[in-house]
């Protein structure tokens, strides 16, 4: 689920770049250059969502499913992904910032 | 007794990483595209489980980050993850992405700090730009 959405995002994030075609950009990095680093930032976004559901499993009630948000919290792990993450949304301009954050789960979210 | 096998330990990471650093150079200076990236493959595969992945990839962080073995997938991707887990991928990408890229802003800022040099050498007044 999580690959297909991933997926659907590079593509949309590609044919976006295509759209936009840059004549005339920065010497240094080249249109597909920036393509490149625009999959290479958004697949990096991708892995936190990833890493990050996948701790989330964890703490997660077997009947209800339900998250135990006191658990997450006390977290070391978790707590360093959402730093690291915090920290890559901060300083990284290359990405789409909603697309990921909608990956992640509405209760780990609110 | 237990001092001198920590000391060993060390000493023989330190090898390792040397080792490593020297094969890094070397493809550097020599092996291109695909042969490069074999070559970094075999060399760090019987590495990483003396020096660990954290050493793994500062070794690679010595290498020239932008040139295509360090940019493929299949390295990056499957090596990295197989030896590393998906952590691995995340340190690696964080350097790439957060220490070495480009970021959109720069990349604006240089484009169009080019465009007004264009723009000078024709003899055209730059257009002011509003914010």
């Amino acid at each position: 689920m999580v690959l297909r959405q991933q997926n659907e995002i590079y593509a949309s994030g590609k044919s976006a770049m295509k759209e936009a075609a840059l004549p005339g950009d920065s010497e240094n990095v080249s249109a597909e250059e920036l393509i490149l680093w625009e999959s290479c930032h958004t697949e990096l976004g991708c892995l936190y969502v990833e890493v990050t559901q996948k701790l989330l499993q964890r703490f997660r009630s077997k009947e209800t499913a339900e998250l135990d948000l006191t658990r997450v919290e006390a977290s070391r792990t978790i707590q360093d992904y959402k730093k690291r993450m915090k920290n890559f949304l901060e300083k990284s301009d290359l990405y789409s910032a909603h697309h990921i954050l909608e990956l992640l789960p509405q209760d780990y979210l609110q | 007794m237990i001092s001198d096998e920590i000391e060993q330990r060390v000493n023989l990471q330190n090898f390792w990483v040397a080792s490593l650093q020297k094969y890094a150079q070397k493809i550097n200076s020599s092996s291109v595209g695909e042969a490069a990236e074999s070559f970094i493959k075999s060399h760090i595969e019987w590495t990483v489980e003396e020096v660990g992945i954290d050493c793994t990839i500062e070794c690679l962080k010595k290498s020239k980050k932008f040139e295509p073995p360090f940019r493929s997938k299949d390295l990056m991707k499957s090596f990295l993850r197989k030896h590393g887990g998906t952590n691995a991928v995340i340190q690696y990408l964080e350097y790439m992405c957060l220490e070495c890229g480009p970021t959109r802003a720069a990349i604006n800022l240089n484009a169009l700090l080019n465009r007004q040099k264009e723009d000078l050498k024709k003899g055209v007044e730059p257009e002011k730009q509003s914010i």
